[in-house]
């Protein structure tokens, strides 16, 4: 690395090459791992070979530890001379040090780009001074993460570190002397004022048809059973239903029908949703799962499984000598089972019954099989174990079933934390779900806001609108750390013309570093894929309603730069930030908010984060 | 050397468009680790050092892949480098170690 004489500029051209040959390789490396999944030559011009991670390690540690020329002295090493390398990988994943410094860099890598005027021309000299404060900040955030690690000087040598800040210092007093400000808003935010036209009516009926069952369908027991019957095809089953039921005593039936009903929408459910745990793609939005709309979106085997076994269970449980308490346990059991929970894990929970079908009636079963299959496998990236992820997944699944997932959402531990800097107003303000109403242009047509904690289960749904990386399906573990952190609420755009959320944003909740105070952050808004109408109404109400909610609870409200528009149309007074400090709080296991850069990463542990683009910082006071 | 960053973050400066290279699935991944290894028992020191070294890039660390450098350094008669990554290999496993034995006390 040369500073020149000025002591501001990266001298580009002296890394140029060595770049230039790490991004082939990185290429090179990708088609060749493409090519190994292919079945191809694991090395070039050899035989296909899967050597196992365990035993490559294994081997390497034998012999590592018996040669004489060691590049490591293992006498100083008494206990991993003798760990196997599962132990030496689980020492590994309770730690973290190098693991974050690793992400750090990519961190760097990925904004690095930026750093060189775009050879495309497509940046303005605007632009990339933005982009260069990026990386400045990059690179400060990098010296502040990596600042106090085990591992720092393994990674980085400690001047190293000293002379990329001074180099960022020097950097940015370099774009101050040039721009008059370290603050620079990029042309991609400042486009023209929103469009704040109701727009023509969306033509529903281009959307998919429902075929998905709801509560309405099955109200009563003879819809219940009509609905059974067509999903699983079996005259026994109805005939056994309707033998036991016709044994019951009166005041027992509701609580027979509601079982029964509970059946027809699991069935329903479980025999039209993807199985992700084997690569199903999901749906690209919440009308196509309702319609049963994708290709491929049914696996035949685990269809046909579940509908032997659900004709199985309900047959037997109709005929035991309580079939009311059997058909409700077996309810639980295989709801579970097809949300691929292990049963020995279901068989601990308690049997709500009434709590189970309001789970299924609002549609809970797509979103949770989504996360139970696929949550920990993602994880797995941020070398998070298996049984780690899949205990916050269970316990989420167990507070749906049993019917108190608003309150574990709250009260888990990692939420306790996110909200113990609240007073008891902030609180009480942030708990209460809200309501923006935003009158239109067009009589009798009201756009509505509410919060996807309204209803006990809409927060399932909520990030499944455009995206679309937080949708359930997508990144199950994104979802997840929406599900879970009660610091994230969604705010929910409606169009009543439209059958779905048209438009959704996240509002999340902060602390300032330094006093405690809560700080809230107001994204842009996504819209539901399909939906054609104009947006700009729809964000200017998400925006009021998160003006509300800040002066509520007496708190700083930021909003994202991608909201400028409307900033500038209704001349909020505040100011432009780039140095905005947010302090979070632990989650008990993963937060994703691309905000901050990385796009998710387990989050057990207090942070302090910077945004990697300027916010604006609302005067609340003034409003 | 006391101002030698780390090649990847020098390359990372340069500028070199690597996000597309960066856009590889977990998947992609698991395929350069396993090539990683098959690449070190093979005796391809330098290909084996650019595989950790994308692995790195790629945010995937693992414990023994500081004393796989120093080795592939040191078969490649790069004694500074295979010198620099023993140290990093001894100081990270000496981490471990100590992690190790807390974890046994538990």
């Amino acid at each position: 690395m040369k500073v020149n004489a000025r002591g501001g500029g990266i001298d580009a051209q002296a890394l140029k090459a060595g770049a230039k040959a790490l991004q082939e390789a990185a290429y090179a490396q990708r088609d060749h791992a493409v090519a190994l999944e292919k079945g191809e030559a694991l090395l070039p011009g050899g035989p296909a070979d899967a050597t196992p991670h365990l035993s490559f390690s294994e081997r390497l540690l034998a012999a590592e530890r018996r040669a004489p020329d060691s590049p490591v002295d293992w006498s100083a090493l008494p206990n991993l001379r003798k760990a196997t390398p599962a132990e030496i990988d689980a020492a590994w994943s309770a730690g973290k040090s190098l693991y974050d410094a690793s992400f750090a860099l990519t961190r760097v890598a990925q904004l690095g780009a930026y750093l060189e005027p775009d050879p495309r021309g497509l940046g303005s000299p605007r632009h990339e001074l933005d982009m260069r404060n990026q990386i400045i900040a990059a690179i400060d955030e990098l010296t502040d993460r990596l600042q106090g690690l085990g591992a720092l000087g393994a990674v980085f040598d400690v001047e190293s570190l000293g002379a990329m800040r001074a180099l960022a210092d020097a950097q940015r007093k370099e774009i101050v002397d040039v721009h008059g400000s370290d603050l620079i808003l990029s042309p991609k935010f400042k486009g023209p004022p929103p469009r704040l036209e109701a727009g023509r009516a969306p033509d529903v009926r281009r959307l998919p048809e429902t075929k998905a069952l709801f509560a309405a369908d099955v109200a009563t027991f003879e819809q219940a059973l009509a609905a059974l019957d067509a999903r699983l095809g079996d005259d026994a089953v109805a005939a056994s239903l309707v033998g036991a039921r016709a044994k019951l005593p009166e005041p027992e039936r509701p609580a027979f029908d509601r079982a029964v009903a509970g059946f027809a929408l699991l069935a329903d459910a479980a025999l039209n949703a993807p199985d992700y745990a084997n690569h199903a793609k999901g749906a690209g939005d919440r009308q196509e799962y309702r319609g049963h709309r994708v290709s491929g979106f049914r696996c035949k085997i685990r269809q046909h499984a579940s509908k032997a076994t659900l004709r199985s269970v309900i047959t037997r449980a109709a005929r035991a000598k309580d079939p009311v308490a059997q058909l409700e346990k077996k309810l639980l059991l295989e709801f579970g089972r097809e949300l691929g929970v292990p049963e020995g894990e279901v068989k601990r929970w308690a049997v709500v019954p009434e709590a189970i079908v309001a789970a299924l009636a609002d549609e809970t079963f797509v979103p949770l099989r989504a996360v139970n299959e696929g949550a920990a496998g993602w994880m797995r990236r941020h070398r998070v174990p298996e049984a780690e992820t899949n205990r916050v997944v269970w316990d989420l699944t167990q507070a749906v079933v049993e019917g108190r997932f608003p309150e574990w959402r709250v009260g888990n531990a990692g939420s306790e934390a996110q909200l113990a800097h609240l007073d008891a107003r902030a609180r009480q303000a942030w708990l209460t779900p809200t309501s923006v109403n935003k009158p239109t242009d067009q009589p009798g047509l009201t756009f509505t806001t509410t919060e996807a904690t309204e209803k006990p289960h809409e927060i399932f749904w909520a990030t499944k609108v455009g995206g679309p990386s937080h949708g359930f399906d997508v990144m199950p573990h994104c979802a997840l750390a929406c599900f879970i952190n009660a610091r994230n609420q969604v705010l929910l755009a409606k169009d009543p013309r439209w059958p779905n959320f048209a438009g959704r944003a996240y509002l999340r909740l902060f602390a300032d570093p330094q006093t405690k105070a809560p700080l809230l952050f107001l994204e842009g808004m996504k819209s539901d894929f399909p939906y054609p109408g104009q947006g700009g109404l729809l964000e200017r109400a998400i925006v009021e309603h998160a003006l509300e909610k800040a002066k509520a609870m007496g708190a700083k409200l930021a909003l994202s730069p991608y909201l400028s528009g409307h900033i500038q149309d209704m001349g909020l007074p505040g100011e432009w930030r780039a140095d905005t400090r947010y302090e979070l709080a632990p989650s008990l296991l993963v937060e994703a908010a691309s905000v901050f850069g990385d796009h998710d990463w387990k989050a057990t542990e207090r942070e302090v984060r910077s945004m990697r683009n300027p916010q604006f910082l609302v005067d609340t006071n003034a409003l | 050397m006391a101002t030698d960053i780390p090649k990847a973050l020098a390359a990372a400066l340069a500028g070199a468009p690597l996000e597309q290279a960066l856009e590889v699935a977990p998947r992609h991944v698991a395929a350069v680790r396993r090539q990683a290894e098959a690449l070190y028992e093979a005796g391809k020191w330098a290909e084996c050092v650019t595989a950790l070294e994308v692995l790195a890039l790629l945010g995937d660390v693992q414990p023994l892949d500081a004393l796989m450098r120093a080795r592939c350094h040191a078969r490649l008669g790069q004694e500074d480098l295979a010198l620099r990554w023993s140290e990093i290999a001894q100081k990270t496993l000496g981490e471990l170690d100590t992690a190790l034995a807390s974890r046994s006390k538990e």
